[in-house]
């Protein structure tokens, strides 16, 4: 307490007066429950509120920006070392980090304790992130991640076995975590990656809310099976014999699916048979 | 009219629909030496010969039915796939006319009327087919497609794939019985427990006298399970199929 005040003192008086105010939002932000809450909005907008008014420039400059790509504050993807391209991009601006901290702390974040990156110029939430908001949820959890199943180069799939207990309720699923891989990658860090993905399956799962990822090609879920057969499935033409052909099928009066041009002539079971069976370019019905 | 199995499963399939006088086979996954007791050994009354698609355990042994000069009807792309399996005889399969865009051309066979219809499968041109006799009304035969996007009127009977459960799937993955490409390979070719029964709850059930699952997977797959979940839902007679199956296949039960 004593160590906090000496810090608080160190700082000038208008950046206090806006941690008092960050305080206030923060601890508005924590209460803030977004599901089932039709005031959330309210709540949301006077969180929002008081984080614009006490993230100034001065606060910014004084607190936030020095946070940036330090393992105690929040990493991003511009830290000024060269990328893969070899290009050495700018820091995030005042306005951007603004943006995330915001972001971050409305939905129940810190911007200490690496809780979110700052990925394009966007906030994302990191496995320590979603490991406090399913605190804050009160879930109690277990996570088995397996290991890398796939074959590709490119990509590890990682199948991972979640059960969970919320509000009296037990129940468990299972994902498989797509993260990309490259040569350098250690099966923990993989691991790492597709626990974090767990977690985020596990909070999107209870509370319908989804933040996104930063990599969204590679690491998002994507059932196409399910999606494809959720789409697909049982809308086509309907296909059958109708009553009135029950007495006297013709095959010319077979429902086809769909029909959108003329269709050949009906092949006849002599088609097929003995000779005719044979190689020929000269099939009866043809 | 009565349905025999022969074999299905991944190791081969082929289901004959006989009556006295009229024979249809579906598939020709099983050995036709396997076959032929199922005919009597009479082959003279096959109408036909149905083929789903150019995996071995449907087609494989496309080449012996060839030979005995019965009449065999696949898409253009199965007998383009199944080639390898008919190199040691003269004869070809008719190719359905149509397309998986704009359907195929609705097929006489004796007394049995065959729709084909496309499936989703790992193969070149997959298709199920709709029979029609007049003694067993509309027969459903969908297999190895994990959905169907047509729906089905008249039906009597149904021969549909229920091949595995999503949970014990996901769970032999996790457990490494199976690989990643496996999982993902079953998920998109082959019929699922929930996706076969929102099929059946799709399609107008009530003449339906007997739905018959097929190629169930005995790792993925729970075929106990299967049967009873399918009849509680549908309260339709339920059977799995396994060799030597024989069952009434007319449109009236009695």
């Amino acid at each position: 307490m004593e160590t906090n005040t000496q810090t608080t003192n160190t700082l000038p008086a208008t950046v206090v007066a806006a941690k008092e105010t960050f305080e206030l939002a923060c601890k508005e932000a924590q209460g803030l429950q977004i599901v089932n809450n039709f005031g959330a909005a309210f709540t949301a907008v006077n969180v929002v509120s008081l984080l614009r008014k006490a993230l100034t420039q001065e606060v910014m400059e004084t607190v936030f920006m020095p946070l940036m790509n330090t393992k105690i504050g929040f990493l991003t993807d511009r830290n000024g070392r060269p990328n893969s391209r070899g290009e050495v991009k700018p820091l995030y601006s005042v306005e951007v980090v603004r943006d995330a901290v915001i972001d971050a702390v409305a939905i129940g974040l810190l911007p200490t304790g690496n809780q979110f990156n700052i990925i394009a110029e966007r906030m994302y939430p990191t496995k320590e992130g979603y490991t406090a908001l399913l605190r804050k949820l009160g879930v109690k959890y277990f996570i088995d991640v397996s290991y890398d199943k796939s074959q590709t180069q490119g990509f590890a799939e990682i199948p991972c076995k979640i059960t969970y207990q919320y509000n009296g309720e037990k129940n468990g699923f299972s994902i498989v975590a797509t993260v990309k891989k490259d040569n350098y990658s250690s099966p923990d860090q993989l691991r790492g990656k597709a626990e974090r993905r767990a977690k985020k399956a596990l909070y999107e799962y209870i509370t319908g809310c989804d933040f996104g990822d930063a990599d969204e090609d590679s690491s998002r879920i994507v059932d196409a099976e399910a999606e494809e057969i959720k789409e697909q499935a049982n809308t086509g033409a309907t296909i059958g014999v109708g009553a009135q052909q029950e007495a006297a099928p013709q095959p010319q009066q077979a429902q086809q699916p769909a029909p959108a041009q003329p269709q050949p002539a009906p092949v006849q079971a002599t088609a097929g048979r003995g000779r005719s069976n044979a190689k020929s370019d000269k099939l009866p019905g043809f | 009219m009565e349905l025999k199995v022969i074999g299905s499963s991944s190791e081969g399939n082929a289901y004959v629909l006989r009556n006295e006088g009229e024979t249809l086979l579906l598939e020709a996954g099983i050995s036709f030496k396997k076959v032929l007791p199922a005919f009597d050994y009479d082959v003279s009354k096959v109408q036909g010969v149905l083929i789903t698609h150019e995996h071995g355990d449907h087609a494989g042994h496309i080449g012996e039915v060839l030979k005995y000069g019965l009449p065999v009807y696949a898409t253009a792309g199965t007998i383009e796939g199944a080639r390898r399996y008919m190199e040691r005889t003269d004869f070809e399969p008719t190719a359905l006319q149509g397309n998986r865009e704009q359907g195929y051309q609705a097929i006489t066979l004796g007394g049995f009327r065959v729709i084909p219809f496309p499936t989703q499968h790992d193969a070149n041109e997959p298709v199920g087919f709709y029979v029609w006799h007049q003694e067993t009304g509309g027969i459903l035969f969908a297999t190895d497609t994990f959905y169907v996007k047509n729906r089905f009127a008249g039906l009597s009977n149904i021969l549909i794939e229920c091949n595995y459960d999503q949970e014990r799937l996901e769970a032999n993955l996790i457990a490494g019985k199976i690989d990643a490409a496996r999982y993902r390979r079953v998920r998109h070719s082959h019929l699922s427990y929930t996706t076969c029964l929102q099929l059946l709850k799709a399609n107008d059930l009530t003449a339906v006298n007997n739905i018959v699952l097929i190629h169930t997977s005995r790792d993925n797959g729970d075929a106990k399970a299967f049967r009873e979940g399918i009849a509680k839902a549908t309260g339709k007679t339920t059977t799995v199929a396994v060799p030597g199956l024989l069952l009434n296949f007319n449109k009236s039960p009695f």
